[in-house]
């Protein structure tokens, strides 16, 4: 059976990349005629942070060679579009099944990509089908914790069933960075509060993991209080974040991913191909000044703490 | 053969739709999508709870925390403020501090605002405050942050010197039980006990205790008997807090505190021609105090405040038949009822609005100090604006309104320009104008006594003290040296400085005007294995025309003041800190030349060893503190204060 089945999906996967090295011909022939490439930016909304992503694009992307229109999720592709930049889940999950377009996905969390794939099989493996996303290598947030925190080394994190593939990296690469992993499964007999004050006991610096059902507008309030009398500086997942009073957190804004995915629609210009999914490559550090003058915590600038991880000097176990 | 299908057909749909829902589960927690990262979080650490980076701050600010109180030694809280560049403590009697920045220093010490949490705790008739009565433990405190020059726009009268600002811990930051006890020459007893509890909707904290000291030693001769003077200046507190934090939601939180105190204090002499002979004076405090904060997202943030003190100071001045005076109450009773509202806006990315208005209500019944019960009603009007203008620039300005409700009205404004040089340097340029209203002893006060006659008749119609302040600092943070250096050049035109007059009986007056100028240097060094050093110098030049008394008023300060407070933590628990307190002489503005306090210097020892009970996780600490390691002993104050070295043991235990 196991067999039989590991044949089949070879030899469907054979036939998709044949049949995506057919479709390909087109767009790569009319691009060696020097036409300008046709790019379709589909916003899953009009606003916010889609809107600051496309202005971004359009102003990355150089003159000549693309042409860029933008349009709102659920509105009529332009016709000859060869690529389509999804923005967004909404976005990407109504682009995915449209298996004539290459289609590249941005600003969306890596578990949106894993569903999307789950979601549109034929999809995996193509090069005509990747993304950018908007959270963050797990190896970038360790080495931010390094840069602000040196003397800390006890990090605890709290997740949701089922666990999410950020703790698998975690647990593999806590040591390299010279931290012992604290790592515990909300369950559903205890309070989020007492787990809370458990990961306090057991940690010196908590990193927040995305997590709905962890860190939402009415758990916030408990969980940054706690931290916060606690003494323990929380690592935040966004500007906003940080902002509500998280200590510091790494992230990247739409125009970071825009210069990103200038980069990409360049590739696929020349190459006809999209690179493989990635995080982003362009990131800021923010940090709460007062929350961290509050507590007596020395923590360089979000400035300084960006040079510092860009210079990679891991700490030794 | 029914019954069996149905179950199966139950147990099927049963299974399906546990599977549906644990898949649906799963797709919820699979399915963060990039909104739920892209959120506007509601701000829960907002900036009235946090406290100001000192590279932002409008005025030069020195931030005392938990480890500089533990590391200090220090049993009250006015010497905690030895660690403050510029600042002068001392003690009236053993049970009276006082403290001071700048000049103007006397037993009343009223230029400064004092907060607890917020409440003003300058109290009438004087507008001095009790440091004794506080319903405040030393232990309860979170940090103190004092603002070192005029700061009325921001806090209000009594801010044309600085402000303390006292904030105590969260009801949510004690955890379980904690309990103390101290004892040591000259009649050191105190013990403490908290307990406090974190819930998900409710946090509270309950704390007690009790201090008690002998006062200064007796070793001064009175000139004519010869036999020692009695410093009758002990103290016998006992105190009580209460505080409860109540956060239904993210965005409301409405804290509850309570606290109460009870004391014994000494007073009264048996020096040369002191009518006020030795006796007790009983002292309660209370106050009640509620704060409802929400937080209206983007950091925008309404806090409406309400609180009420009541102050009772029960004195009775025994019969002195020398004097042929009968028992004399000086007796009073105070009450403050305040109402604040201020709401902070941030209206831009790089600019931050807070503006607020208060009222205040103060009762005074006193059957000595006043002809009749006195009442006042102040109202303030405030606004402060923070323009980061670019990365680089950031401008400070603010102004508050102020009326008296004793017929002064007066506006003072403020404005600092930050300027950041690098990340964590800054210059600031800062110009201030503050007033002082007079209280209503000043204005209103007629201290008699009956067979003594009056002392004390205000004419009132006083000018309120006005402060113009101009200031140059400069905030050096380098890290990676583990190196802070924070410096300011002041220079204050005080003018119409309210002071009691040479008639008799006597009067108030806007009787001088005078010029304070000077140099505050704090560093702070850590290195290798916890080591910490603060290091405090502040030179300050006092001028004005004015003589008071005995003294020239440039003598009213010390010239120089040195404190320097050094720690480091050992393995196996153990933690030594050198305290070192050096002050050039000075005979305090109210004081004779029999008072001058000469040049003097004294070390501070703590030493302690920690330790863990077992698996419960129980611990405890043995500290010895020794003030005076060296057997230093000074004036403090008056001749009769001879300060002499203390030496005393707590043990701490928490569970």
């Amino acid at each position: 059976m196991a067999l039989l089945s590991t044949l089949l999906s070879s030899a469907m996967r054979l036939f998709a990349f044949a049949l995506a090295g057919i479709l390909l011909c087109l767009p790569t022939a009319s691009l060696a005629g020097a036409e300008p490439l046709l790019v379709t930016v589909v916003q899953s909304e009009n606003t916010g942070a889609y809107a600051e992503f496309s202005a971004a694009l359009r102003e990355s992307l150089p003159n000549g060679n693309v042409v860029l229109t933008v349009v709102n999720s659920g509105q009529p592709l332009p016709p000859k579009s060869s690529l389509i930049i999804a923005v967004g889940m909404k976005a990407a999950s109504e682009l995915g099944g449209d298996n004539a377009h290459a289609v590249l996905n941005v600003m969306i969390p890596r578990s949106g990509h894993k569903k999307l794939l789950h979601d549109f099989p034929k999809r995996e493996n193509s090069h005509l089908f990747s993304s950018i996303y908007l959270d963050q290598p797990v190896e970038r947030q360790l080495s931010l914790i390094a840069a602000a925190f040196p003397d800390r080394r006890n990090l605890g994190v709290l997740y949701a069933a089922p666990a999410p593939d950020e703790i698998g990296e975690l647990k593999l690469k806590a040591a390299e960075f010279g931290f012992s992993l604290y790592a515990d499964e909300i369950s559903a007999n205890v309070t989020l509060f007492q787990e809370v004050q458990e990961l306090l006991k057991h940690s010196d610096v908590f990193l927040s993991l995305p997590s709905p059902t962890i860190f939402n507008s009415s758990t916030l309030r408990n969980i940054l209080v706690s931290t916060y009398q606690a003494e323990v500086p929380l690592v935040g997942f966004s500007a906003s974040f940080v902002k509500a009073g998280a200590m510091c957190a790494v992230f990247s804004s739409p125009a970071h991913i825009a210069t990103q995915t200038s980069a990409a629609i360049q590739r696929f210009a020349d190459s006809g191909t999209l690179p493989s999914a990635q995080y982003p490559k362009f990131f800021e550090v923010a940090v709460n000044e007062r929350v961290a003058q509050s507590l007596n915590i020395k923590i360089q600038g979000a400035e300084e703490l960006q040079k510092k991880m860009n210079s990679p000097r891991r700490r030794a176990p | 053969m029914s019954r069996p299908s149905n179950l199966r057909l139950q147990l099927a749909l049963l299974t399906a739709c546990i599977l549906a829902y644990s898949n649906a589960n799963m797709a919820e927690e699979l399915a963060i999508t990039e909104q739920y990262l892209l959120q506007e979080f509601p701000v829960v650490l907002s900036a009235s709870r946090l406290s100001q980076p000192l590279n932002e701050a409008p005025n030069a600010m020195t931030v005392i925390d938990r480890d500089m109180i533990k590391a200090s030694g220090f049993r009250t809280i006015a010497d905690l403020f030895r660690l403050v560049p510029g600042m002068y403590v001392s003690y009236f009697t053993g049970n009276k501090p006082i403290v001071s920045y700048h000049g103007t220093t006397d037993d009343s010490a009223r230029r400064m605002q004092v907060l607890v949490d917020g409440r003003a705790v300058h109290m009438p008739p004087m507008a001095a405050v009790a440091w004794e009565d506080l319903p405040l433990q030393i232990g309860d405190i979170e940090r103190i942050e004092v603002i070192r020059g005029p700061a009325a726009a921001s806090y209000g009268g009594n801010s044309t010197q600085g402000v303390i600002n006292i904030i105590t811990r969260d009801a949510g930051a004690v955890l379980g039980l904690q309990a103390s006890a101290t004892e040591g020459n000259g009649g050191i007893l105190d013990a403490s006990a908290s307990f406090g509890k974190r819930g998900e909707l409710i946090d509270f904290r309950v704390s007690m205790g009790y201090r008690s000291d002998y006062g200064y030693d007796p070793n001064y001769k009175n000139s004519t008997v010869g036999n020692d003077t009695l410093n009758n200046d002990s103290h016998l507190t006992h105190l009580l807090n209460l505080r409860a934090n109540y956060h239904p939601n993210a965005q409301d939180s409405v804290d509850v505190q309570f606290g109460y105190t009870d004391s014994t204090q000494g007073d009264g002499s048996n020096k040369d021609f002191d009518p006020n002979i030795p006796h007790d004076n009983k002292h309660n405090e209370n106050f009640g105090q509620l704060t409802w904060a929400h937080s209206l997202g983007g950091g925008d943030e309404l806090k409406l405040q309400y609180y009420h003190i009541y102050q009772d100071v029960l004195n009775t001045l025994p019969p002195n038949p020398t004097f042929g005076l009968p028992a004399l109450s000086d007796s009073y009773t105070n009450t403050r009822d305040d109402i604040e509202l201020q709401h902070t806006l941030q209206t831009s990315p790089d600019n931050r609005l807070v503006w607020g208005a208060s009222m205040r209500h103060d009762w005074t019944s006193t059957t000595s100090r006043f002809l009749n019960d006195q009442s006042q009603d102040q109202t303030t009007l405030f606004a402060h604006d923070e323009w980061r203008m670019t990365p680089k620039w950031l401008l400070n300005i603010g102004a508050m309104q102020e009326n008296s409700g004793l017929g002064q009205t007066n506006l003072s404004p403020r404005a600092a320009l930050v300027y950041k040089l690098q990340e964590r340097q800054s210059l600031r340029l800062g110009v201030s104008k503050a007033y002082r209203n007079p209280s209503l002893y000043e204005e209103r006060g007629n201290y008699h006594f009956p067979v003594i006659g009056t002392l004390y008749q205000s004419t009132g119609s006083l000018r309120p003290e006005s402060v113009l302040s101009q200031e140059i600092g400069y905030l050096g943070e380098f890290y990676e040296q583990g190196f802070s250096i924070d410096a300011r050049i002041y220079h204050d035109q005080v003018k119409d400085v309210i002071y009691e007059t040479a008639d008799s009986p006597k009067n108030f007056a806007n009787l001088f005007d005078a010029e304070h100028k000077g140099l505050e240097i704090t560093t702070k060094h850590q290195w290798g294995n916890r080591n910490t050093l603060t290091f405090n110098y502040t030179y300050q030049v006092l001028s004005s025309d004015f003589v008071a008394g005995s003294s020239p008023y440039t003598d009213t300060m010390p010239r120089n003041l040195i404190s320097a407070l050094y720690s480091k933590t050992f393995a196996d628990e153990v933690m030594l800190s050198l305290g070192y307190y050096q002050q050039d002489s000075v005979l305090p503005i109210d004081r004779p030349t029999t008072d001058r306090q000469p040049f003097t210097t004294r070390w501070d020892m703590r030493i302690a060893k920690g330790f863990k009970t077992g698996s419960d996780g129980a611990q405890g600490e043995i500290a010895l503190v020794v003030q005076g390691l060296l057997g230093e002993h000074y004036i403090d104050y008056l001749i009769e204060n001879q300060f002499n070295q203390r030496v005393f043991v707590t043990a701490t235990f928490r569970q």
